[in-house]
């Protein structure tokens, strides 16, 4: 790698985008996708933020959940897209789900995008909070759970562990418990 | 220009960071390769030595020579935001040994980007 390439690569970043830019993405995705019936797909991280819980723009990365039957086919129409928007081919990916960061949740999330090709699901706010807390990979991270916590409608850090703690990895239960006790004691006593 | 937009995104805005960090991984940047931070202060120069030095080494790279001539922060600089006690206590105690050796605070997943 010359410094050039070095100079290129940092210089070139791929698109950051907010709610709106995301639903003009997974229209023209649901447009991608023959009308044979609905794909189902589970987003979670910052899209399922954006979507769900209209609180932020993300990176432009979409982790999902896609069902093995329809994962090939999704994938390939996504990535078929990117150009479009300029993202990046692998845009939506497993790949929280490939590195078993998460446990995907048991049933059907809440519908945030439905046309007749593509349902996009998100996870109930307990699941995203257990994903959050299993790993501070930044301040967006701090801020989503906080948020999430929000929407629990609870005060008490072992009621809020007695509802996620099975949703988060067993490799990670020790973590998430310590996350989540500190994530109490930032809320409880603000800088 | 580079190193500066790394070390500014790092201080200032999380997202961007780890949108760079994402990026350079999608394109087999190589952090034992990032250039010196020209100009800046010591608490910048601490940042983004020990940031490289963090991605190099989840890459199992060697660090970049020029990290060795970059000292510590002259305060203590907590990267995950304005956080309560609770959580600086948290970052101290479980930083990135990188990170912690240059007075500078994160979780030790800390850009640790899919």
């Amino acid at each position: 790698m010359t410094s050039s390439d070095v100079d290129q690569t940092m210089h070139r970043m791929n698109p950051q985008l907010g709610p709106e830019e995301w639903s003009k993405v997974f229209d023209r995705l649901a447009r991608e996708l023959p009308p044979t019936g609905q794909r189902r797909v589970m987003v979670i991280g910052g899209v399922a933020m954006a979507l769900g819980y209209k609180s932020r723009r993300t990176t432009g990365d979409a982790d999902v959940i896609l069902a093995p039957e329809i994962a090939e086919e999704v994938l390939a129409a996504a990535e078929k897209i990117a150009p479009e928007f300029s993202l990046p081919p692998d845009w939506m990916n497993q790949k929280a789900l490939e590195a078993n960061l998460i446990r995907p949740p048991v049933g059907p999330g809440r519908a945030v995008f439905e046309t007749s090709s593509l349902v996009l699901e998100v996870p109930a706010p307990e699941h995203m909070l257990a994903m959050k807390v299993a790993r501070y990979a930044g301040d967006t991270d701090i801020g989503d759970a906080k948020i999430l916590w929000h929407l629990l409608h609870l005060d008490d850090v072992e009621e809020v562990w007695t509802r996620i703690g099975g949703l988060v990895p067993v490799a990670k239960q020790s973590v998430a418990r310590d996350n989540l006790q500190a994530l109490w004691e930032d809320i409880h006593e603000p800088p | 220009m580079n190193p500066r937009d790394v070390v500014t995104a790092v201080l200032t805005d999380d997202l961007t960071a780890r949108q760079l960090v994402k990026d350079a991984k999608r394109e087999g940047f190589r952090w034992s390769q990032a250039p010196a931070l020209e100009a800046g202060s010591l608490k910048e120069r601490a940042v983004y030595a020990s940031v490289v030095e963090l991605l190099a080494q989840r890459n199992g790279e060697p660090f970049p020579a020029w990290t060795r001539g970059v000292g510590r922060a002259p305060e203590p600089v907590y990267l995950m935001g304005k956080n309560s006690n609770a959580l600086k206590r948290k970052f101290e105690a479980s930083a990135p040994a990188v990170l912690k050796a240059r007075n500078v605070y994160a979780a030790p997943e800390y850009l640790d980007v899919l």
